[in-house]
């Protein structure tokens, strides 16, 4: 993997950096991504919490319960709309960055698929990682 | 198909019905998409305009797309969910994110587009027809 690397929204008007190596890569199929990510799964980048700077603009927050039933708080460029992060209540410290927003996003490698339970019947499964019915653990 | 059909975004600010079938569904995997989908396909749902019923503002945030033309893509300002596209090449239609959909589950995806931009490890089907860009109508 790269590190640092580097990403922003579709604008422009958020930027940042991550300064270490990303801890895991997972496609997330639970429904509340499936309204981020468009129908197919959320692909997303698990980051340690200081490793992760804004180094341009701010992101709006939407908080909402998640699964766990603690809060998932989904950050966005308030101007473009571009999902850019998450912030778990229940894992503290991490950041959970879209790969979408990745300036080079080829290099990541799929580790595994979560939430299979809830995935669209027509989604495509990435094949080859471990898949679980919800989260990991 | 189930016909009206509704959807809206994650928080209930803006939501929309729809009084006719799709016209086509595609797994676009262009780099816009990839940010606004988190890196993989969106899944966009082609729905004519006339049948079209919008409830509440979403934002809009338009770019310049590979066609050359301006497209824009709408999301809600509150939550960030991204609920659908207007090609400035296709007046007529609005181009829907299946995950805003109450029930995307019996959507049928007709083909994947813009292959030539997917990351290399988006899971692409082998059965759908695919296009290196834009489907030839």
């Amino acid at each position: 993997m790269t590190a640092p690397f580097t990403g922003g929204c579709l604008c422009g008007a958020v930027r940042y950096e991550v300064s270490a190596e990303p801890v895991a890569f997972a496609l997330c199929h639970c429904r509340d991504c499936q309204y981020v990510s468009g129908g197919e799964p959320a692909s997303v980048v698990v980051v340690m919490r200081d490793a992760l700077k804004v180094t341009k603009g701010e992101t709006k927050g939407y908080t909402k319960q998640g699964d766990s039933g603690k809060t998932v708080t989904r950050h966005f460029c308030a101007n473009c709309g571009t999902p850019m992060f998450s912030d778990v209540e229940a894992n503290p410290g991490i950041w959970v960055v879209k790969a979408g927003t990745m300036d080079d996003p080829s290099w990541l490698k799929p580790g595994v698929v979560v939430y299979t339970d809830s995935a669209q019947p027509w989604a495509h499964m990435a094949q080859g990682v471990p898949q679980f019915p919800k989260s990991m653990g | 198909m189930p016909v009206p059909f509704s959807g809206g975004c994650s928080c209930g600010a803006v939501r929309y019905e729809v009084g006719a079938e799709p016209m086509a569904v595609y797994l676009c995997h262009c780099r816009s998409c990839q940010y606004e989908s988190a890196g993989g396909p969106s899944a966009v749902v082609m729905v004519p305009r006339a049948a079209f019923k919008l409830t509440g503002m979403p934002k809009a945030h338009t770019v310049i797309a590979d066609s050359g033309h301006p497209s824009t893509r709408r999301f809600c300002g509150d939550c960030g969910t991204p609920l659908f596209g207007e090609p400035s090449v296709a007046p007529d239609f609005v181009m829907l994110r299946a995950g805003s959909m109450d029930d995307p589950s019996w959507l049928k995806p007709d083909a994947t587009i813009w292959v030539s931009q997917a990351q290399p490890w988006a899971a692409i089907s082998d059965e759908l027809p695919r296009f290196e860009g834009n489907p030839s109508m």
